[in-house]
């Protein structure tokens, strides 16, 4: 992401939005969050110039809610291949729990892939979640994070209010970014993508969701 | 990374365009015409497939039992008498007439030639070369397989090619064979299939010698093929100096190279890399060794080889291919493949259940013509016992090469598996992928298939 975009979405008035301060629970790193969008989703394998690959809907839901400082993250994403005959429709679903501090969140758990026709059909991967506030701006770690759509990230993310942007590396090769926009005082909107290349095989996505509540 | 980036991005986008050949069946009117001047049709077999008599590490093997009593070959069946090609060429010759084919992919049994290490089989010799010749008179243009998944009791005594030396008797060999068939033989195709002997012998363990899950085994038997392959081909052509053919070359080296589709279960992360990983491996190392010299396989923590060998590139002059069908992928990494390969349920298949898959050629084809080398199919066909679909197979096949062809890519040629029903290594004679059928328990006379009609059909619309 330009640090031009960068400065642009921080300074972006939000259109006729009093950002106000967040609930109470606030007092920790992240907030109960609820976000619902649609992405396009492109998975290949590639080799010298040869590329097998499928474009893909991926609609999807995530959730988190705090309990305290108890917190459980769960995530929804269903991929339906845009082409015949190539990837097989998925369903995706992710459940992690973990502690939020007010500087620190942790967050592990697992994500189950069904995979139609597939033999097996549930694929099971673990994923993991570290995020951290440093003042004036955040870190998140992630293994096998978004629904384990990325192998490995290191983002890290700017706030102002409710406005975030956040720019990443995902190992071994590649770039994830986002940005949040607040509309009212708990609905926004949530830009997001990724293009990694990880041994012969290469992913990207984008997606537009809604938020409602959260925070980080 | 910049690139790399941008590799990323564009699978963003990714659709691999897949012409859905297997929607239709070509008009036999017009097939071939799409095919170029001197464009070769015709059929291929292998020495222990059909010959019969022969005594090497497969006629072992196929007496053999794995532990669990299953033995090594469906039924138990043994190559024994084969087709009995070794006293029936003429039969054959008269198949291949009856095709109206151009040229005959065949091997050579070492075993036979060379039944102890130095002594060699003249009359054996002498029997290969009258074939060559009966071949050329016939005006189809013969092409030699050296090595075809056999190798003579004394080579696997020694470990075959899971050891360097067995480079050096594989080369004495080639060179003996082209200064004996050199000046009847244009065509040579030094190995069969390197990545599916090592997969079957080394990682399935189905093939001799049978070692189970032995990847790292696996991937240097097919670094040592290589080698050896650079020293037959380099053999090969300081010997052969005669253009048997007029073309004014007097070698024209290929390898059979076995591709396959390896299709991605879903979108995840696992399933693709492990796809790309089965990709890189299967189908992509050895044209990239060929074209580089330098040999490369990587299986992350288990061996990872990375060597420039003198004569590799440059060693071969046209890219074989042979091809089949496609698995899909799913991520196991309990295995020691890392996945499961099977075939998409609803997907038509043949009698083995291999998805009946066109557009696979296609891509392939598409794919490889990115190293600059002309293509041969050595090797496409299917197995039909009811006689019930082996005409559409092909129709569509050729479809596939024709529209490569239209879209730039240099195809020379396509030998038909097979020209005849014939031993089918582990699947016995329960496979039947002849043009012509072969009753294996009365006379073994070749009968015509409903395809032998389809072929000539298309042979004789390729532009003259």
């Amino acid at each position: 992401m330009s640090p031009l975009l960068v400065a642009v979405l921080l300074a972006a008035e939000a259109p006729a939005v009093e950002v106000t301060a967040p609930p109470p629970t606030s007092e920790r790193l992240v907030a109960p969050e609820v976000t619902a969008g649609f992405g396009f989703l492109g998975s290949s394998y590639a080799s010298s110039g040869f590329r097998l690959g499928d474009p893909q809907l991926a609609p999807l839901v995530t959730a988190r809610y705090l309990f305290g400082g108890f917190t459980t993250d769960a995530g929804v994403l269903l991929s339906l291949p845009l082409t015949p005959d190539g990837v097989g429709l998925a369903f995706t679903g992710s459940l992690r729990v973990g502690w939020t501090w007010r500087k620190w969140s942790l967050v592990g758990g697992a994500v189950m892939q069904w995979a139609s026709g597939a033999t097996p059909a549930l694929q099971w991967l673990p994923t993991l979640k570290l995020s951290a506030d440093f003042g004036s701006f955040g870190m998140t770690l992630g293994v096998l994070d978004e629904l384990a759509l990325l192998p490995a990230h290191l983002s890290f993310d700017l706030k102002q209010g409710r406005r975030r942007v956040s720019v990443g590396w995902v190992v071994p090769i590649g770039l994830v970014a986002g940005a949040d926009l607040p509309l009212t005082e708990r609905v926004g909107l949530r830009f997001h993508a990724f293009a990694f290349k990880a041994f012969q095989a290469e992913m990207a996505m984008v997606t537009v969701s809604g938020t409602f509540g959260g925070g980080r | 990374m910049t690139r790399a980036l941008l590799a990323s991005c564009l699978a963003l986008a990714a659709c691999t365009a897949r012409p859905g050949l297997d929607a239709g069946e070509p008009s036999l009117a017009t097939l071939g015409k799409g095919l170029p001047k001197g464009f070769l049709m015709g059929t291929a077999t292998a020495a222990h497939q059909v010959e019969g008599g022969n005594d090497n590490d497969w006629t072992d093997w196929e007496a053999g039992r794995f532990p669990d009593g299953t033995p090594h070959v469906v039924g138990g069946a043994q190559s024994g008498l084969a087709c009995d090609s070794w006293n029936r060429f003429n039969d054959d010759l008269a198949a291949m007439q009856a095709l109206g084919a151009k040229t005959y992919r065949f091997s050579v049994e070492w075993s036979r030639l060379e039944p102890t290490e130095g002594a060699w089989d003249a009359a054996a010799m002498a029997r290969y070369r009258e074939w060559t010749v009966k071949l050329r008179a016939a005006g189809i243009e013969p092409m030699v397989t050296l090595h075809h998944f056999t190798l003579p009791k004394w080579v696997a005594a020694r470990k075959g090619f899971e050891t360097t030396d067995t480079q050096a008797a594989f080369e004495a060999f080639a060179r003996r064979v082209g200064e004996a068939l050199g000046d009847t033989v244009d065509l040579w195709c030094p190995f069969n299939e390197i990545n599916v002997y090592a997969v079957q012998g080394y990682l399935a363990g189905v093939w001799p010698p049978g070692v189970k899950d032995d990847t790292a085994l696996q991937v240097t038997v097919m670094a040592n093929m290589l080698k050896a392959h650079a020293k037959a081909a380099a053999a090969l052509r300081e010997v052969d100096t005669v253009d048997a053919d007029g073309d004014g070359k007097p070698t024209v080296l290929t390898t059979a190279h076995h591709v396959r589709v390896f299709q991605p279960a879903s979108h995840s992360l696992l399933d693709t890399a492990i796809a790309g990983l089965t990709d890189d491996v299967a189908n992509e190392a050895v044209p990239r060794a060929l074209k580089t010299g330098r040999i490369r396989f990587s299986v992350p923590g288990t061996i990872e080889i990375d060597e420039q060998v003198d004569g590799l590139a440059g060693s071969i002059d046209v890219l074989g291919l042979n091809y089949y069908t496609r698995d899909i992928i799913r991520a196991d990494l309990s295995s020691a493949a890392l996945s499961n390969m099977y075939e998409r349920k609803g997907r038509p298949t043949n009698d083995l259940g291999w998805d009946l898959y066109p557009d696979g050629l296609y891509l392939f084809l598409k794919r490889f013509s990115s190293y600059g080398w002309p293509v041969f199919i050595t090797e496409n066909g299917t197995a039909d016992a009811a006689d019930a679909f082996r005409t559409k197979y092909l129709a569509q096949h050729v479809a596939a090469i024709e529209l490569a062809v239209k879209e730039g890519v240099d195809v020379r040629g396509y030998y038909h598996w097979s020209l005849i029903d014939n031993f089918e290594w582990a699947e016995g004679y329960s496979a039947r992928f002849g043009l012509f059928r072969v009753d294996f328990d009365g006379t073994r006379d070749r009968t015509p298939t409903s395809a032998v009609d389809a072929f000539r059909a298309i042979e004789a619309n390729i532009p003259k």
